[in-house]
């Protein structure tokens, strides 16, 4: 036997049992509909790419987290950390002749180191999503985030909140109050946590205009009820540029409303997370009673220029597994789950005949094992069958068909055309 | 309604939250009597207090395992989770600090060695300095470090100073100010709204109250 570095996976990977896989596989196949039925084509990129793809890209993916290989010729390469990234790169790189729409959707895993000890992270992890490229409209920001909720809802997933959020507001913000690189971060950190007290405290030490410190220390609090807070974020506003952001904001609400989605919208302004990528309106999804956030999009007008082209964008991405993970939450799944419908059993003379009838039983669309009824034992062997319930347990002996079902009634066929007809019925 | 879910760590934040929830009309009737039980629901059943330990409050309230916290920042810095920090409840104030032998100088010459219960905190401090270190963690009696020739100084929470004092250490440089502070799952602040809402006002009153 091998030794015990065989047995055991590494951390932060896992198998994925048959039951599990067939579940994600119709989430994934559901989102594929969907997406497909609104324009949407999926696409793959490699799933390993040169290091410095992602550390030219000012993104959101911590160098320290990539796992790297190297190649050949000595280049550092990566395993996809991120699927946004590679498919801008991909599409940026398109002839640009015939059209300047880009609608696609991708499935793909993802790799990233997370050590983080404390909490439950996994280096491999599916993600689901779709990008814009080409519209830099309201229209194609209403279109997106009007996907992610129908994503959330054909999964059969009811409560949910969609939390909207504008980049450029604060972004404009902290452009008028002229504080140096590490202040914003400092400040930008304690909005995020919504840590008034200490935003108060940092504020103190700076010299930034009263004005302009008036609302930053609002900034924590323009969360809750859309309408509200867009009016009060319109009275703090200092200038044209924010207010012009927040009527853009605005009317992408007005229009998901429009569409009958104001159950599942809040606002918050708050949200910062990931400024150096994001240039505009902003969302994350969130599911009731799971910790973390479920979906993460906006509009990302500036990561194309990088790759010498100018296509506004705007997107979204699902981890699947912590989807796969609420569904199963919710749903008892037994630990097994039997799908074999027919069971044909033979002796040796008799196989040809067998597998002819198990072919033919397939091509019905029925799920069929095959295999030769031992010598010893049968009786054990037929008991197990039933024990995985399996529906239909076909004998064949001295040229007749003999069928026997989960209750124990038995059927004799004296030809396979007889059993069709018998068993499809 | 949904039921809020606490995490508490036991002890003196423990008694202090417990006391301000009565104050704003909250009750754990089995808690109040003693009971070692873990979990204890409110009479109205829509909130539940999680006793765990200390340091394990940010690991469940950043993965959603309990909605809400009570923990020091000292803790909170350590752990470095993802969490809504959202009321400096202002209870068990003190501070982080460098510490180090008052008399003998630090050579600058070398990498500094820095032994601290908090080494997560004394990185991050450091880092923002622009000076590499060394870590050292330790569980307890951090002020040996420097004392025996384990580390050139000590990163740990100072209330009075006394013991650094008896020990012959000295501040050399505070970090921040350390309190308790109330955090709140990420996802639990959006989708748990009516009941989170309410209650962070109501206890932001209650805090503005006692320490009018």
């Amino acid at each position: 036997m091998l030794g015990n570095g065989t047995k055991r996976l590494p951390e932060g990977v896992s198998d994925i049992h048959a039951n599990d896989l067939e579940i994600k596989e119709s989430l994934i196949q559901k989102l594929q509909l969907l997406y497909r039925s609104y324009g949407y084509r999926q696409v793959q990129t490699p799933i390993f790419e040169y290091y410095d793809l992602f550390l030219e890209i000012n993104g959101t993916i911590d160098r320290e987290k990539m796992v790297k290989l190297v190649d050949r010729d000595g280049k550092i390469l990566v395993l996809r950390p991120d699927a946004t990234i590679p498919i801008a790169r991909m599409v940026a790189t398109f002839d640009k002749k015939e059209d300047s729409y880009f609608k696609v959707s991708y499935f793909t895993n993802v790799f990233r180191m997370n050590d983080d000890k404390q909490s439950i992270t996994n280096r491999e992890r599916t993600q689901a999503g779709i990008e814009l490229f080409g519209n830099k409209s309201s229209e194609a920001d209403v279109e997106v985030i009007t996907l992610a909720i129908q994503s959330l809802k054909r999964l059969g997933i009811v409560d949910f909140k969609i939390d909207l959020g504008q980049a450029n507001y604060f972004k404009e913000l902290m452009i008028r109050s002229a504080v140096s690189v590490e202040q914003e971060g400092e400040i930008r950190k304690r909005i995020e946590q919504k840590n008034v007290s200490e935003l108060k405290q940092i504020l103190d030490t700076t010299n930034i205009e009263a004005a302009y410190k008036e609302v930053i220390l609002s900034m924590p609090l323009l969360y809750g009820n859309p309408t509200e807070v867009i009016q009060q974020a319109e009275s703090l506003a200092l200038n044209n540029k924010m207010k012009e952001e927040l009527r853009h904001l605005e009317e992408v609400y007005n229009k998901l409303v429009e569409a009958g989605f104001e159950e599942y919208l809040s606002i918050d302004l708050g949200m910062i997370n990931d400024l150096n990528y994001y240039t505009g309106i902003i969302f994350q999804g969130y599911i009731k009673n799971y910790g973390k956030p479920i979906v993460i999009g906006g509009r990302y007008d500036q990561l194309t220029k990088q790759f010498g082209s100018e296509l506004p964008a705007t997107g979204f991405g699902f981890y699947l597994d912590d989807v796969l993970d609420v569904i199963k939450k919710n749903t008892n799944q037994a630990t097994f789950v039997n799908q074999t419908e027919a069971f044909v059993l033979f002796s040796e003379n008799d196989r040809k005949a067998a597998l002819r009838l198990a072919d033919r039983l397939r091509e019905s669309q029925l799920i069929v094992e095959t295999d030769v009824i031992p010598i010893e034992d049968a009786d054990v062997f037929i008991k197990e069958l039933k024990r995985r319930g399996i529906e239909t347990i076909i004998t064949i002996q001295n040229q007749q068909f003999i069928c026997v079902n989960k209750n124990d009634e038995q059927v004799v066929y004296n030809t396979s055309e007889d059993l069709l007809k018998g068993l499809l019925l | 309604m949904d039921v809020v879910k606490i995490a508490l760590g036991k002890g003196r934040l423990e008694e202090f939250t417990v006391e301000i929830f009565q104050k704003i009309g909250i009750e754990f009737p089995e808690l109040e009597k003693g009971s070692r039980k873990l979990i204890f629901d409110d009479e109205s059943g829509n909130f539940r207090i999680v006793l765990v330990k200390a340091t394990d409050v940010a690991t469940y309230v950043e993965n959603g395992a309990a909605d809400i916290g009570v923990i020091g920042k000292d803790t909170l810095m350590e752990s470095e989770a993802d969490v809504f920090e959202v009321l400096d409840l202002g209870f068990g104030k003190c501070k982080f600090a460098v510490a180090g032998l008052s008399v003998q100088p630090i050579n600058p010459n070398q990498k500094l060695k820095v032994a601290s219960k908090y080494p997560n905190v004394a990185k991050a401090f450091y880092e923002k300095k622009g000076i590499s270190v060394e870590t050292i963690k330790l569980n307890g009696s951090v002020e040996l470090a420097p004392l025996i020739g384990l580390s050139d100084v000590i990163v740990d929470i100072v209330e009075t100073g006394r013991t650094l004092k008896e020990n012959g250490l000295a501040i050399i440089e505070d970090i921040c100010d350390i309190s308790a502070r109330l955090i709140v799952n990420k996802a639990s602040f959006k989708t748990k709204t009516e009941t989170i809402h309410p209650l962070l006002n109501k206890m932001e009153q209650e805090l503005a109250r006692m320490s009018v």
